[in-house]
């Protein structure tokens, strides 16, 4: 509606407050922009020179300051792997149940969404001691992709819960009133109603647990280890990225380069993670028109 | 048609409409008694009693806020969602208790379908809002469904409009078309009582004028219960009117009886006033 824009801005006399205002909000953005594009610029900068193909592809050398990151890239994705393989079931199952079976605005759904809050808050630090203690050494997993794995999805499940159940509750009150009137079963009501309207919404939460999973170092420097080696079976520790950067920033002397494409590879899956949402709600818009 | 004659109600349930006789009969299908409601304490309704009868378009109208949607609510437990909602009194349909802890709502609902005042298709296609349901309530084999949702879709006169896009979402239907679906739905789940909240508040004059037409058919095959604002409507297409007001204290029903009379010779001071547009 660009006539309602060119009032307010032209017809209406900016007061002074007003202009404090969209100044202040205008400096937040840039702040926080210059900020991001400083962060990323300076990865892609230093790290552009680094990635090529054989550095994705090639075993590392010399604690990898030479060499590539693939056992990292296999590792990560097996740890990731993992990880979503467990949470997106048991998240949209409890979900389900936190948004549909509960009592709406009961106690019990309070409490279970506080403890869930409570524990999305706790620092993932926290986790990897849970992790190692609990799979590492009581169910006697070792340190390995599959603990880190389990133990990532502890951590990022009550995230994906709280995401996807705000993705439930967005199924507009009309077409529930439609499906009680209707009397449909639960069944029914879910699988021909809710979970579709709430499906971009729970690919959005699966997404955005996974880019915490993929950035997550703490609680797996405890879980997965860092050896550097091509993992033979889940039950072997392996190294995922970002333990891979903290390692050669940290640890290894001129291990910064590498450290640094590593990094640029980590970002630009983050982002190319972030791109599928968009992509679905668009496949899912063409569909609704198509069929 | 406010003219009673004896034989309908044993034509019920559900002729072919042409082949009803045109008339509806004082015969009770829905008999509420002291029916009162409140939600967390505050009253919506105190002490309504009042017959419902069968094969009539039985229109409740009224200000806002004086009830007519709680009744409506009452009528098939739409009031079980609502938290803290209290209802007291009862409500027998065809001598059967509904207000009854043990009552199958599922059973209920079927047999006493609701329309509301916004049109809410599911996001799905138009056929399957049809046909969903049916395969939901295990209603007929494959054949019979689909021989259904061509039946009432020609009853709601949407079978033209939509019958070569049957697998189009239904929310890409226009407002008045998605309301005669709603209707459609509800009728293809065989309901013996359709109620229907402000049905055409949402929409335009037109398409309004569709689904008044559309009421106007249903009766003798239903019984329709009509919440409605508007007055010149209710005249137009009820048989019986129930007249709800803010009584001092809680909203209640000041008067009901045939729509002629309740217009043209009023009981109650408060009815005159209303429907001579003088209050309300």
């Amino acid at each position: 509606m660009p006539e309602r824009g060119a009032a307010s801005s032209s017809v209406r006399p900016a007061s002074r407050a007003d202009f404090v205002l969209r100044a202040l909000a205008w400096g937040g953005m840039a702040v926080l922009g210059a900020g991001v594009c400083w962060i990323v610029g300076d990865v892609v900068l230093r790290g552009v020179r680094g990635v090529s193909l054989s550095f994705l592809l090639d075993a590392p050398a010399r604690s990898g300051r030479d060499g590539g990151i693939a056992p990292v890239i296999v590792s990560t994705a097996i740890v990731i792997g993992t990880c979503m393989i467990v949470v997106i079931p048991s998240g949209v199952l409890a979900a389900v149940g936190l948004s549909e079976c509960l009592r709406r605005g009961g106690r019990t759904a309070a409490v279970i969404r506080l403890g869930l809050d409570i524990v999305a808050g706790t620092p993932s630090i926290a986790f990897g001691l849970f992790g190692h203690a609990f799979f590492c050494a009581f169910l006697g997993l070792r340190v390995s992709l599959l603990s880190g794995g389990l133990t990532l999805a502890c951590m990022v499940l009550p995230l994906f819960i709280r995401l996807c159940e705000s993705a439930l509750l967005g199924v507009p009150a009309g077409t529930r009133r439609a499906v009680d009137a209707l009397a449909l079963t639960r069944r029914t009501a879910l699988r021909r109603v809710v979970l579709p309207i709430a499906f971009p919404g729970i690919v959005s939460a699966a997404v955005f647990s996974l880019a915490r999973a993929l950035a997550e170092t703490a609680a797996l420097l405890f879980t997965t280890g860092y050896m550097l080696r091509m993992p033979g079976s889940l039950l072997d520790p392996g190294r995922v990225l970002s333990v891979h950067i903290y390692d050669l920033a940290m640890n290894v002397p001129g291990g910064d380069p590498n450290a640094y494409a590593t990094a640029l590879v980590l970002l630009a899956a983050v982002l190319v993670i972030g791109l599928v949402p968009l992509r679905v709600r668009r496949v899912r818009a063409d569909r609704l028109v198509i069929t | 048609m406010t003219s009673a004659d004896p034989d309908c109600d044993t034509i019920l349930p559900w002729p072919p409409m042409e082949h009803t006789p045109p008339c509806c009969v004082a015969a009770p299908h829905i008999e509420v008694t002291g029916l009162s409601v409140s939600y967390a304490g505050a009253e919506a309704l105190r002490g309504v009693t009042l017959t419902i009868p069968r094969g009539c378009v039985t229109g409740i109208v009224g200000p806002s806020g004086c009830g007519k949607s709680t009744l409506l609510a009452v009528l098939n437990r739409m009031t079980d969602a609502i938290p803290a909602c209290r209802v007291q009194g009862s409500v027998r349909i065809d001598r059967a208790e509904i207000l009854a802890p043990d009552v199958d709502l599922r059973s209920l609902r079927r047999r006493v379908g609701l329309v509301f005042q916004r049109p809410n298709p599911l996001p799905i296609s138009i056929a399957d809002n049809i046909l969903v349901p049916l395969r939901d309530h295990g209603l007929g084999d494959r054949r019979a469904r689909d021989a259904r949702l061509e039946s009432v879709l020609r009853d709601v006169g949407l079978w033209e409009e939509v019958a070569h896009r049957l697998r189009r979402p239904a929310t890409a239907l226009s407002g008045g078309q998605q309301q005669r679906l709603c209707i459609a739905r509800c009728l293809a789940l065989q309901p013996e009582i359709v109620l229907m909240d402000e049905p055409c508040s949402a929409l335009d004059p037109m398409a309004a004028e569709v689904i008044e037409d559309l009421i106007g058919g249903l009766r003798h095959r239903y019984t329709v219960v009509l919440v409605t604002h508007n007055l010149a409507q209710a005249r137009r297409v009820t048989d019986h009117c129930a007249v709800f007001w803010h009584r001092p204290g809680a909203p209640s029903l000041i008067e009901m009886g045939p729509t002629r009379q309740v217009f043209e010779q009023p009981a109650d001071d408060l009815t005159r006033l209303y429907v001579g547009g003088i209050r309300g």
